[in-house]
């Protein structure tokens, strides 16, 4: 039994590595979404994905490096992407909005 | 065994966290990508969370762990839900769906993509806010332009009859002012129209200096260095030249009444501060905002750059009006002396029939490039298509607004090297 625990963790730790660089290569991806739009909200989502990477990947750190003060910049990180999530919503709104202030007629919906 | 259970759980979470990468990047519009970065991302990130804490199996990572899932399970509902509506509000495509879109007519939402709006819009602001006059809307993109008719009538549609400059109005900036007049008047006296110069100095700009009244004092004597040629070139013209002088705002100065038989003419670089160069403290930028008046002025823009006004042309035909626009009064009011019109676009045969027809009334030789038009491809033209072209037709100039942009040169957008006279319509 005792050996079997030591291979385990002989296999175990590594793959820990192998997880993060995954999670990076996604990072990587979710950058690329970031980079090219095409529209805001496009730009907006890929911010929030890469916040719930970001999570996951100091978790995994915590877990390679040992060091439980990993876990606190994941928690601080999900604190953040809400506000960020917020505030970016609101801005588009408000872009939006004062767009069709100068540009009436040409909304489709309620008030057209 | 604990350790085998908190594996397989990160690995699922990584799992997730993948799929919804892979969704991020190959679903088709912004509500589908929200679809698979939020819901399959928040799994991914929990299952990863709860993975490390049953690892590491301590209290304190325990009670972090459990308080960042906790965040992320509240926060994300709330935090998807007020993106996808100010997605939607905002107008970002919605494909697949068909007619079956259940919030229409309870949510407002722009008819286009937000992005796409931003360019065409921001000629639109100022003249309806300020109410100057309807036919400030007139290039307005397929509407009928029956209801914003004037007392005065002065709300034609440019696609149904010609369309007839009757007057020429131009700027004048900085020491090359003289010279450009006498370019402009050369023009006026070959379309035998009244001229307006403007020379005007921009009192906001002067007061965003640290020293308004030094300021303003230099500009005026920038002005008055040239300002008797200007006078003597007025007293030869055989067409009536108004010199005006003011002071002020600069872009309503320059753009005048917004009347859209007016053609504006403008220099391809300069801008108010007439060569004087101040620093303002609030900005790194020298002032400038030259290719900003294309947007305000409601009718034909032209930026004259060449030395003769004859060669061949060049036109971006992108199928809207405001290059119809364009050409058709350009090959109405003979602006160049072409030998050969190059139309560079994909167009049906209706429009082919239409430029041909008045380029025959111009006896312009007329030839077609079919090639697809990227309305944001720097350069706008390719190298071949350019030789001795002397004038260009754009249904928009190339972004970004700056004459000068990182040392790039903004004709260089047009076709690399080039430098010629450009004419939009906005």
């Amino acid at each position: 039994m005792e050996n079997l625990i030591t291979t385990a963790n002989a296999i175990l730790d590594p793959a820990i590595t192998v997880l993060i660089v995954l999670v990076t290569i996604a990072l990587g991806v979710t950058a690329y979404r970031l980079l090219t739009g095409p529209s805001y909200a496009d730009r907006f989502i890929a911010i929030d994905m890469m916040t719930a990477l970001a999570v996951a990947a100091c978790a995994l750190t915590a877990l390679a490096t040992g060091r439980g003060e990993f876990l606190d910049v994941a928690f601080g990180l999900a604190l953040i992407a809400f506000v960020a999530a917020a505030a970016f919503a609101g801005f588009l709104e408000r872009k939006a909005a004062r767009v069709r202030s100068n540009g009436s007629g040409q909304t489709e919906g309620a008030s057209s | 065994m604990i350790e085998l259970i908190a594996f397989l759980l990160k690995i699922g979470g990584v799992a997730f966290l993948g799929v919804a990468t892979i969704g991020l990047i190959r679903l088709d519009d912004p509500f589908q990508r929200m679809h698979a970065a939020t819901k399959a991302g928040t799994l991914g990130a929990g299952l990863v969370l709860i993975g490390t804490m049953i690892a590491k199996g301590n209290a304190d990572a325990a009670m972090t762990g459990t308080f960042a899932l906790l965040f992320l399970i509240l926060t994300i509902p709330v935090a998807s839900h007020l993106l996808a509506r100010a997605a939607y509000i905002s107008g970002a495509e919605l494909s697949g769906i068909g007619n079956s879109d259940a919030l229409q007519g309870r949510i407002d939402r722009l008819a286009s993509p937000l992005e796409e709006r931003l360019d065409t819009l921001a000629f639109q602001a100022p003249a309806e806010v300020k109410g100057v006059r309807p036919s400030a809307q007139l290039p307005g993109i397929g509407e009928p332009a029956a209801e914003v008719l004037d007392p005065e009538g002065a709300a034609l549609k440019p696609a149904d009859m010609p369309i007839r400059a009757e007057r020429v109005r131009f700027a004048a900036f900085g020491a090359g002012a003289p010279a450009f007049a006498e370019r402009v008047a050369k023009l006026a006296v070959r379309l035998e129209l009244p001229l307006t110069a403007v020379i005007a100095i921009d009192t906001r700009l002067a007061e965003s200096t640290c020293d308004t009244s030094g300021a303003l004092r230099s500009y005026r004597n920038a002005i008055g260095a040239w300002l008797p040629e200007m006078r003597a070139l007025a007293d030869k013209l055989p067409v009536p030249f108004d010199l005006l002088y003011e002071e002020g705002d600069a872009e309503d100065l320059l753009c005048g009444t917004a009347d859209s038989r007016e053609l504006l003419v403008l220099p391809i670089d300069g801008w108010v501060d007439h060569g004087v160069t101040l620093r303002t403290p609030c900005s790194t930028w020298d002032p400038d905002g030259l290719l900003r008046l294309a947007d305000r002025h409601p009718g034909p823009v032209l930026y004259a750059g060449a030395i003769k006004p004859e060669g061949a042309g060049a036109v971006l035909h992108d199928g809207s009006d405001d290059v119809r626009y364009a050409l058709s009064f350009a090959l109405e009011n003979r602006l160049w002396l072409l030998d050969e019109l190059r139309v560079v676009g994909q167009l049906d045969a209706v429009s082919r029939l239409e430029i041909e027809g008045m380029a025959a009334a111009a006896d312009t030789p007329v030839r077609f490039i079919d090639r697809p038009v990227e309305r944001k491809a720097h350069p706008v033209f390719e190298p071949g298509e350019m030789t001795d072209v002397t004038a260009v037709i754009l249904p928009d100039l190339p972004g970004p607004r700056r004459t000068n942009w990182f040392g790039d040169f903004w004709q260089d957008r047009v076709a690399r090297g080039w430098r010629g006279d450009v004419l939009v319509w906005t």
